[in-house]
């Protein structure tokens, strides 16, 4: 696959993540694949639950390498398949299970598409359904990280689909002339909704795409996901030293349909099968298994762990009340209250 | 030592002089303030607003953009987002279609949803232009004033514009400042130093009793004559300046019209689904009622503005339908 050199080059003299740090990131993939998969069984078991779902299920490593490359006050914006981010940056599962669940005590309280809601605490910056929005506005985030010198790194991710918007065209350009603090990644599943990104575009590899904003690109292997943390890891890496954005494309294919709600039909079974022969959870796992670092019986005790701490999310945020419209209003205007000058 | 000299209390500035005297005094007084947009540093902005401002604060806080409107509103948002009070430019109105979604389904959104703030301004030129013809006269305030979360500025008068320019830069909230065309080499006093004039506020620029010609932006000044010529012939014009067009001064105007009974508005931009139409409904709506004639609307007539300059001065609002709307508001 096509690499630009110094990213390449970066990537071939890395360190390896510890064993701690390997354990730590099986554990967040057992945690979205398992999240996921309950979302996923309780809309269709009909529960009151709002929102899309666009689930990462397929594609969860993605999410894990980007955010074990970050630091904690490092900023990121998810794409719409983004459940992952907020797992692994620590989001609580009964703040998520409340939202999903439309009670009391969400985040944003019902005010912004959950799925897309921003979490100042945790570093997750806001999206919304308009694809490629979430870049420019990360590109703004990037460039007051500058201006500011607080040495974060700006994360946007976005779908294959959002890769041909204009504001793609305007935020990347806008990144890469003002040489901002922005580590651009696509998770590029192949499919926008049902139509194949390879029926829309030209080029093989949408990291081409960097060539024309003068700023490196590099495809990998997006299931694969040593390979995701270590070249996301260079990038951010590159940014922080004022190298400026990169671009990276993580090839990977969703289990699912777009949503929830799509019947998935277009799409062909040999396709489907050959992704789930790939599934980056088993893939981790088996390296792990391989190296000695993870037993079977801990791999059981992770996936147990997970389903109890997602239980017992769902029990919390099944005891909290509905939202109703009686319940605080948010004021539409931020009061004038000048922070001091700096 | 020498006598200090004191700083004249009011110059006569241009309304062009008068912005630039407001991003001058912003941004050396709050490092938080930047300007970002296209032909904003070397050039000193497209209608000359931005002049000597890349000379005085440097590369990194008066950004020289590509065309790209989309990139620039999101950056602003981001940015504000992220603590810095960024003043974006665009070139005209037009291009605030490019910006809309990153103001409308992002920023305008963000307090209301999540407690956040974005607090930045998008300026430029709006309005008509008629002694240049062609494209790029539209007045699109009304969309954005419908939109919860967002401030909608117009000033009319160098003071207002500086005064309006310093009030939306440390405004908390995305503001829309429209500076029309026709305006920025009109001179007028401007207070010196910090000069705000608050947002939301009416202004009465010539009282009388008889109508209430309420108006906006360029309108203002039309409508001023107007004041003078029917003023000869024993009608007393009451003119008020919207000013600021969200938050609407409910009050202001209700005021004027509980005094004289009678309603005229006059403003660019469609008159259906508009600005025209908010002011009468906000006349309408109340407890009381206030008008003893049927209001008149002038804004832009119901079709696009022709390229050819004396076809645009005839769709555009002018002293003959503004006279024509006082005849049968009055009569």
């Amino acid at each position: 696959m096509a690499m630009a050199a110094d990213v390449a080059g970066q990537s071939a003299n890395r360190a390896e993540p510890g064993g701690e740090t390997l354990v730590r990131m099986m554990e967040q993939l057992v945690l979205v694949r398992e999240f996921e998969s309950k979302c996923e069984s309780m809309w269709k078991a009909h529960e009151h639950m709002v929102g899309e779902y666009h689930l990462s299920l397929g594609q969860e490593a993605i999410a894990v390498g980007t955010c074990a490359a970050l630091d904690p006050s490092d900023l990121i914006c998810p794409s719409i398949r983004g459940m992952g981010v907020y797992l692994c940056r620590g989001t609580p599962l009964a703040t998520l299970m409340t939202t999903f669940l439309d009670r009391e005590g969400g985040i944003s309280r019902g005010r912004w598409a959950h799925w897309h809601s921003p979490v100042p605490e945790r570093g997750i910056l806001a999206q919304t359904g308009m694809l490629g929005s979430g870049l420019v506005t990360s590109v703004g985030v990037a460039l007051a990280q500058k201006y500011l010198a607080t040495g974060n790194v700006v994360v946007a991710m976005l779908g294959d689909g959002a890769t041909s918007t204009g504001y793609f065209h305007e935020g990347m350009n806008f990144a890469a002339f003002r040489q901002l603090p922005i580590v651009v990644i696509i998770e590029n599943n192949q499919y926008a909704v049902s139509t194949p990104i390879s029926s829309v575009v030209r080029v093989k590899e949408l990291s081409s795409r960097a060539v024309g904003y003068g700023i490196p690109g590099i495809t990998i292997d997006g299931n694969d996901l040593l390979c995701v943390h270590a070249t996301v890891r260079d990038a951010v890496l590159r940014a922080r030293r004022g190298d400026g954005p990169t671009l990276v494309e993580c090839m990977t294919y969703r289990f699912g349909g777009s949503t929830v709600k799509d019947a998935d039909k277009l799409r062909p079974t040999e396709e489907k099968e050959a992704a789930r022969r790939n599934c980056p959870v088993k893939r981790f796992k088996e390296l792990l298994s391989q190296r000695g670092v993870l037993r079977e019986d801990d791999y059981g005790h992770m996936v147990s762990a997970a389903r109890s701490q997602i239980d017992s999310a769902e029990q919390q945020a099944k005891r909290r009340p509905v939202l109703d419209a009686g319940s605080d209003p948010l004021g539409t205007f931020a009061p004038y209250a000048e922070g001091a000058p700096v | 030592m020498s006598a200090v000299l004191q700083a004249p209390v009011v110059q006569t500035l241009t309304f062009r002089e008068a912005l630039n005297d407001a991003l001058r005094l912003e941004m050396a007084r709050d490092r938080r303030v930047i300007i970002l947009g296209e032909d904003v540093g070397r050039k000193g902005g497209i209608a000359g607003v931005t002049r000597g401002l890349l000379e005085q604060f440097g590369p990194e806080r008066v950004i020289d953009t590509p065309i790209s409107e989309m990139a620039i509103a999101g950056a602003c948002c981001g940015a504000a987002m992220s603590g810095l009070r960024p003043v974006g430019e665009f070139y005209y109105s037009d291009m605030l279609m490019f910006m809309a979604d990153n103001v409308v389904t992002s920023a305008a959104r963000l307090h209301f949803a999540t407690g956040l703030r974005a607090p930045y301004v998008l300026r430029g030129r709006d309005g008509s232009k008629p002694e240049d013809g062609g494209p790029h006269q539209d007045s699109f305030a009304a969309w954005f004033a419908q939109v919860p979360g967002l401030k909608v500025v117009m000033p009319a008068t160098p003071a207002d514009a500086k005064g309006l320019l310093i009030s939306a830069i440390r405004d908390e909230n995305p503001v829309i400042f429209l500076e029309q065309i026709p305006l920025y080499g009109i001179k007028g006093p401007v207070p010196a130093g910090e000069y705000a004039v608050p947002l939301g506020e009416a202004e009465v620029k010539r009282a009388g009793t008889d109508v209430t010609v309420v108006c906006v932006g360029r309108c203002v000044h039309d409508a001023l004559a107007a004041g003078e010529r029917w003023s000869k012939q024993g009608v007393s014009v009451e003119v008020l300046d919207l000013r600021t067009l969200r938050p609407l001064d409910v009050a202001a105007i209700r005021a004027s019209v509980k005094k004289t009974g009678r309603l005229v508005t006059v403003h660019e931009g469609w008159a259906g689904y508009g600005i025209s139409a908010e002011v009468i409904a906000t006349v309408s709506d109340g407890p009381e009622l206030l008008l003893r004639a049927p209001a008149q609307r002038v804004g832009t007539l119901d079709t696009h503005i022709p390229a050819s300059p004396r076809l645009a001065a005839a769709c555009l609002p002018n002293a003959q339908r503004i006279d024509s709307a006082i005849a049968a508001g009055v009569r």
